[in-house]
């Protein structure tokens, strides 16, 4: 495959160096909150980084027409992986979702699933003539498309992932357009599955995170413990920050899953209001960036598979942070680029690298801007 | 084909700008969510930060109070009488023991409690208390290696004795939280129990502790050590002679008190039957009183002493001054006196040699009541000494105005009126210090735990009670009593004692009367009786095998006042036999003469004061048995 000059100069810099930037902010990080056990952890997410970076840059390189053709062998291949973590996976605190191959590389499929169901929902509706709104009939297929793996990460049990899939395929298909008699339908759906899965799926930890929300301080050694001690970390922090390695609520190890799903608050204490702030300034840019890239989109592909990776990164965020500083329920959602995890991280990765591509190849290349004219 | 996918990608175009108030919505959400984050983070982080500072703080750090060691008591050798040892208690958290009959079962089979008592503590609703106190090392480190959840150790120091009983109704004891409750350890405790310090310590989130980042938040402060006057080579000769003693004559109780004649320091002080404060609980509260200082007597004949200090003093009678003793039978008013042995006419110093009573009532009324109140007063007699030990007795004193003739006579002969040990000996001391009543007092010494001196204590002069001559004619004549009075089983070879036997009856509180066959017996005196060195008073409470002082009380005396002398060194007398030359002694001083004297056995006259100018015999010449060396001193310039 021949590389056009011009790719190269259409390559987005911008978005490759924010992406960088946040990775960095992230193994800083990652470093202050294991570097009293041993640096395991950060030594594993510089591999995962590296190799998320080589699969960043060879998918922006790929045609996405490629990308295109193989979206449903790729779907099915993650949703195969899906059906094999549930008969073979790896249980790690209670949730069936990790495929094991030896001793040290462990991988989640239900983060790639993330990716792959972007893609497939956009090449439902890059193959749609027609435009919305959409009734129940013809939300069929990209319903199907969104429930099958999010009933088996529910299966593994995944809440969270779960749930992230929900957002951004809920987001895809509202994006193009429901009807309103169908939007009826679905809250009136939503609110009966609520209902019934309150009282016949939901586990009881679960349910005890949702009161645990509305009320933390009726448990401060339960199930409010997390979000109190996630909420002391931040609120200490102050202004300015504790220092680098300096967080005692960190250090201490006060903060639950610190090198994970509470990142976040490591970060906040350790580098204040001010560092909180950028991060997440850095954060939305990112988004930003991404739905400008889909903005400019040239085909319904393309575009909406840059909506769909902006949703991905914003629902994390809204629903990462927001449950750090104590505006949600404590659930199990890494923020992508920060928080330790080699799948979330490498998926996050590709994703940039698909936006990267479709950024690049914008503005028409030398052959198709001649048979445009 | 070409076309279509371009007139597709336009009406797509066509088809984004028509949606682009979904961007705007999209963009809204976005910046909705940004605003909502950062109004939170800084509500968290800067309105209400001091809340999750205090949260953090509270939850990073445990404080722990550190209990200082109690100071140490040593006797005036610097040995100790009373230390403190290291050891763990262990106590219990109830709301983390879940299986409380295994716990109980557990921790029964080391700590030799019963299951039922453990599952008692378990029962309690606080979240500490105590299994088990100040365990020895190896079964903590037993009990520890168990690893039984709820269970926890905390340092405590320990009061030890090491010396047993020895001095132990002196030193007193501390209870189960090292807090004095008896003796020193009560007076002291200001001093001895130091300040417990509070330090502050990190620990992580499984309340592991952090211990390099400790800190004193309080600092600790260790307890002063105390130096006594005590002598323990001194209490123990004490204590032997004293149980010994009290176990021949089968007496209830008995108690000596010994204390430097010229300047009041107690230099042992004992009471028997012993009490270990290492045990104090096995012991009643009548058995850890320090006798000497809180039991309170009628003393006989020992006042017999002060009568005649008096008397001398308002130089009343002189030592040769003859009374009639009337055969041993005396009415005074509706009372009889009596004597052991009749007596007819005695001179004063055989009235205190043979103590005869009715010759003792005599002076009495010579002196007259209130001279005599006044004297018995002024020797320290009905209050306390001030000694730095607690319960010290007032004893009893009636104020004269309250005697008629027959507490008079009974006050001189040593009845009607009650006294401590310590106030005789205080009071003994006076007559043995040339007329200077000094203050009692029995620690000598504070001293901070790195050495620094807190405290000293100075002898210290309470008054002076008696003349030089008054003085010196009393224990003139209390040397005549050991030598062929009543105290004969006092005297010690070699040595020049003063003494005074006492055999009181004890008063029957239920008939008001005296008991038939009930004694106290005492022997009070000093040594040696020309530079008395030390005073000792011994009293014995009930004896079965004989009852006076002079037999019962005189040879414990005895016993101990032999072993004291020759452990302070004091040189015995040595026999004059034969003729010496005169060596020069010009030049001399008083001291250095008298010094020479002793030890030579020369006896020598001085007169003048300064360095010794001139003497007979000259030097060179020879003494001759009996010769009194005269000596002149003159100031030199």
């Amino acid at each position: 495959m021949m590389i056009d000059r011009r790719l190269i100069n259409n390559f987005g810099w911008a978005l490759f160096f924010l992406t960088f930037a946040f990775l960095i902010i992230g193994l800083v990080n990652l470093y202050s909150a294991s570097f009293q056990t041993g640096l395991n952890a950060f030594k594993k997410q510089i591999i995962w980084v590296g190799l998320g970076l080589i699969g960043m840059m060879s998918i922006s390189f790929l045609d996405f027409k490629l990308i295109k053709r193989y979206t449903l062998h790729s779907y099915i291949f993650t949703i195969l992986l899906l059906i094999v973590v549930l008969i073979f996976g790896r249980e790690i605190s209670g949730s069936k979702s990790w495929i094991s191959l030896g001793q040290y590389l462990n991988f989640q499929p239900s983060e790639f699933v993330k990716l792959t169901v972007i893609l497939a929902l956009a090449k439902f509706y890059d193959n749609d003539f027609d435009h919305g709104p959409y009734g129940l009939s013809d939300l069929l297929k990209p319903l199907l498309l969104a429930s099958i793996p999010i009933t088996l990460v529910t299966i593994q049990p995944d809440l969270g992932t779960a749930f992230m899939i929900f957002l951004i395929s809920g987001s895809i298909i509202f994006f193009m357009g429901v009807r309103f008699k169908s939007i009826i339908f679905f809250l009136i759906l939503i609110l009966g599955l609520s209902f019934s899965g309150w009282h016949f799926f939901l586990k009881d930890y679960q349910k005890e995170r949702m009161t645990t929300f509305l009320d933390s301080s009726h448990d401060p050694l339960g199930s409010g413990y997390n979000a109190i001690q996630s909420q002391i970390a931040v609120g200490s922090g102050k202004f300015l920050g504790k220092g680098f390695k300096t967080g005692s609520q960190t250090q201490l190890r006060f903060i639950p899953a610190q090198k994970t799903d509470f990142a976040f608050s490591v970060l906040a204490e350790e580098w204040g209001f001010v560092g909180a702030i950028t991060t997440v300034i850095i954060y939305f840019m990112i988004i930003l960036w991404i739905l400008d890239t889909a903005s400019r989109a040239k085909t319904k592909f393309t575009m909406l598979t840059c909506f769909g990776i902006a949703t991905m990164f914003f629902w994390h965020i809204v629903i990462n942070v927001g449950m750090v500083i104590g505006l949600l329920p404590v659930t199990g959602v890494p923020l992508l680029l920060l928080s330790y995890g080699g799948s979330a991280t490498v998926t996050s990765m590709l994703g940039i690298g698909i936006v990267l591509g479709i950024r690049m190849r914008r503005i028409p290349t030398s052959k198709e801007a001649l048979e445009l004219s | 084909m070409r076309k279509r996918t371009n007139s597709k990608r336009i009406s797509l175009a066509v088809d984004l700008s028509n949606k682009g108030w979904k961007i705007c919505l999209i963009g809204a959400c976005i910046l909705g969510f940004f605003a909502v984050v950062s109004i939170k983070a800084f509500k968290l982080q800067v309105l209400n930060r001091e809340r999750a500072v205090d949260l953090g703080k509270r939850q990073h750090q445990i404080h722990y109070t550190i209990l200082p060691h109690r100071g140490k008591i040593y006797d005036i050798n610097k040995k100790e009488l009373a230390i403190h040892v290291d050891t763990q208690s262990i106590y219990v958290n109830p709301k983390l023991v879940k299986d409380s009959k295994e716990f109980s079962k557990k921790i029964s089979k080391h700590l030799n409690l019963s299951p039922k008592k453990i599952l008692g503590i378990l029962n309690s609703k606080k979240s500490f208390v105590w299994i088990k106190r100040h365990l020895k090392r190896d079964l903590v480190s037993k009990l520890k290696s168990e690893n039984i959840k709820g269970v926890g150790f905390i340092e405590e120091p320990m009061r030890v004795y090491p010396n047993g009983h020895l001095a132990g109704q002196v030193l007193g004891f501390t209870n189960i939280d090292s807090k004095g409750i008896e003796g020193i350890e009560f007076k002291f405790e200001d001093f001895l129990a130091g300040r417990p310090g509070k330090i502050s310590v990190k620990k992580d989130a499984r309340g592991r502790k952090i211990m390099s980042t400790n800190y004193y938040i309080e600092p600790i402060l260790s307890g002063y050590d105390l130096v006594l006057t005590l002598d323990s080579h001194i209490q123990v000769m004490v204590e032997e002679e004293l149980k010994e003693g009290v176990e021949r004559t089968k007496a209830d109780k008995g108690m000596a008190l010994i204390m430097n004649s010229e300047t009041g320091e107690i230099m042992a002080m004992a009471s028997y039957p012993f009490f270990d404060p290492n045990n104090y609980r096995d012991f009643p509260a009548k058995k850890r009183r320090n006798l000497p200082i809180w039991y309170s007597f009628e003393p006989g004949s020992t006042m017999k002493v002060f009568l005649l200090a008096a008397a001398l003093e308002e130089r009343k009678v002189n030592p040769a001054t003859k009374f009639d003793c009337e055969n041993g039978w005396r009415r005074v008013g509706p009372s009889i006196i009596k004597d052991v042995h009749p007596y007819g006419i005695l001179t004063v110093s055989e009235i205190l040699e043979k103590s005869s009573n009715i010759c003792a009532t005599k002076i009495g009324e010579t002196l007259g009541r209130d001279k005599y109140y006044g004297h018995l007063s002024n020797f320290g007699f009905g209050k306390k000494t001030g000694i730095d030990l607690p319960g010290e007795s007032n004893a009893k004193l009636a104020k004269s105005e309250h005697w008629g003739p027959v507490e008079l006579a009974t006050i001189s002969f040593g009845q009607g009126i009650a006294v401590t040990s310590l106030q005789i000996a205080s009071a003994l001391s006076a007559v043995a210090n040339r007329g200077f009543l000094m203050e009692p007092y029995i620690v000598k010494e504070i001293y901070s735990a790195d050495g620094y001196i807190i405290k000293e204590i100075k002898p210290e002069l309470t008054r002076k009670v008696l003349s030089f001559d008054t003085a010196e004619d009393i224990s003139a004549m209390m040397e005549r009593v050991v030598e062929s009075g009543t105290g004969k089983r006092a005297a010690i070879s070699g040595y020049r004692v003063a003494g005074k036997t006492g055999t009181a009856q004890v008063p029957n509180p239920v008939t008001g009367g005296y008991y038939k066959n009930r004694f106290i017996s005492s022997f009070i005196g000093f040594a040696p009786a020309d530079d008395p060195k030390v005073t000792l008073v011994v009293a014995v409470e009930n004896p079965k095998n004989g009852f006076y002082g002079g037999t019962v009380a005189a040879p414990i005396f005895k016993g101990i006042m032999e072993k004291v002398l020759l452990y302070l060194g004091i040189p015995p007398i040595k026999e004059f036999v034969g003729t010496k030359v005169m060596p020069d002694l010009r030049g001399m001083s008083a001291r250095e003469i008298l010094r020479w004297s002793e030890s030579e056995g020369v006896e020598v006259r001085i007169k003048g004061s300064g360095f010794a100018d001139s003497h007979v015999p000259k030097p060179g010449e020879s003494i001759k048995e009996g010769m009194v060396c005269m000596i002149e001193l003159k100031q030199s310039i």
